[in-house]
């Protein structure tokens, strides 16, 4: 699928503050895949993330207003949404298993279902192209604990058994290198 | 002078990949509204992280468009031009009962009173031939209206209703075209069924907020919930 241009998606969002229907229906058919994909991979549970993107986007419908183009890209806010929603919910339910079990580690939570197998196929794929998988292995593992696991920068720290300093400078001077990278692709 | 990376104790990137606790969000937040720098810096960060995204598309099941362009279409039905409506002329809204003296706020202590009639008239509107229902989800209940054939008393049924912070009430609202609001009670506590004050007979939808117990005389949010008058 081509990428969606950031104009059209950002004029799409102003649209849809508008309350207009068409241009949210719009919207949905060019970024639902993407938003979904992340859900899924972060979440790891097919049922849960079709919840989690259905209250996404039902939050973008409420919400569209607060799109700001001065503060980043439309399809950058659009991602942070659905995001921040899926780790809400990972963090929700590790604490429930925190306190269920206090020493269950997020390595023993269960297989994902048979329907992962087509994120898991992305994933594989997605390591060949992908400018995440070229920033090395110490930026690369803080930035994935922590954007598709969900760990604060804390529990990075933590479970890499680096300083929180340390921690904090791999997650932004990996972000760092990922820019200059997506800059030389471009 | 601090470069922006020095700000917020070094959290704006860990911020940018959720990587914080609600604390440390709300400090990055609270900066964030007084520096121009940092907001720029975020930018630059949260366009990095759409990279993650790249690859993974998996497109949702077909009937989650359709739910959700359903949920949008029927809040859109009734939200939207209460929402838009209070932005452009808060004051000008029409408060008929209001204006006339007979609020209907704190009516419910006097149901509670009267807690056998008030139950028996439920059943009465409830199971009447010709009474008229009306639902629509939310959260993870369904809401029903029943309107009685005589169309002068109507019924919510709101079972299993998100628990509110101390101090908060669900409050219900007829809402007509033109946009008018009366309300029509506070709901009371534990209670899943309750007689609407008022006459539904106008209304198009009934709406809910969240306001302040025990009540107020005008909407001060936004609607939480609403359920047009459509079959």
């Amino acid at each position: 699928m081509p990428e969606p241009s950031t104009t059209d998606l950002a004029a799409l969002l102003q649209e849809t503050a508008a309350q207009d229907q068409d241009a949210f229906a719009q919207l949905y058919d060019l970024v639902s895949p993407r938003l979904h994909g992340l859900v899924i991979r972060v979440l790891r549970d097919v049922a849960q993330a079709e919840e989690v993107t259905q209250e996404v986007f039902l939050q973008v419908w409420r919400t569209a207003e607060n799109y700001d183009p001065e503060r980043g890209s439309a399809l950058s806010w659009l991602l942070t949404l659905a995001h921040r929603r899926a780790i809400d919910r990972v963090r929700s339910a590790q604490s429930q298993s925190d306190r269920d079990l206090a020493y269950e580690s997020r390595a023993d939570r269960p297989p994902p279902n048979p329907t992962m197998e087509e994120v898991e196929e992305k994933m594989a794929a997605q390591a060949v192209r992908s400018a995440v998988t070229d920033l090395g292995p110490p930026h690369q593992e803080a930035l994935e604990l922590a954007y598709f696991d969900g760990l604060t920068h804390r529990e990075v720290a933590d479970r890499l058994g680096i300083p929180l300093g340390t921690a904090k400078t791999r997650i932004r001077d990996g972000l760092r290198k990922l820019r200059e990278q997506m800059g030389g692709l471009g | 002078m601090k470069t922006p990376e020095e700000h917020v104790d070094g959290l704006l990137a860990a911020y940018a990949v959720d990587a914080v606790d609600d604390a440390e969000r709300v400090q990055v937040e609270s900066h964030l509204t007084e520096c121009a720098a940092c907001r720029e810096e975020l930018a630059l960060y949260s366009e990095s992280v759409t990279e993650f995204s790249v690859g993974l598309d998996v497109a949702p099941p077909q009937h989650l468009r359709a739910q959700i362009l359903e949920s949008v279409a029927q809040e859109a039905a009734v939200v939207s031009p209460l929402a838009t409506r209070r932005r452009r002329r808060a004051q000008q809204w029409l408060w008929g009962v209001a204006a006339a003296g007979v609020l209907a706020v704190g009516s419910w202590g006097i149901a509670d009173v009267l807690n056998g009639e008030q139950t028996s008239v439920t059943d009465d509107i409830i199971q009447a031939d010709g009474t008229t229902k009306y639902s629509a989800d939310f959260e993870q209940t369904t809401l029903t209206v029943y309107v009685s054939p005589t169309a002068d008393q109507a019924v919510l049924e709101a079972p299993d209703m998100p628990a509110l912070a101390d101090g908060e009430v669900y409050q219900v609202w007829f809402v007509t075209p033109k946009g008018t609001v009366v309300s029509a009670g506070v709901m009371p506590e534990g209670e899943d069924q309750f007689v609407l004050d008022g006459d539904p007979s106008a209304a198009t939808a009934v709406a809910l907020t969240v306001e302040p117990d025990p009540g107020v005389e005008q909407p001060t949010t936004d609607p939480v919930a609403a359920i047009p008058f459509e079959a």
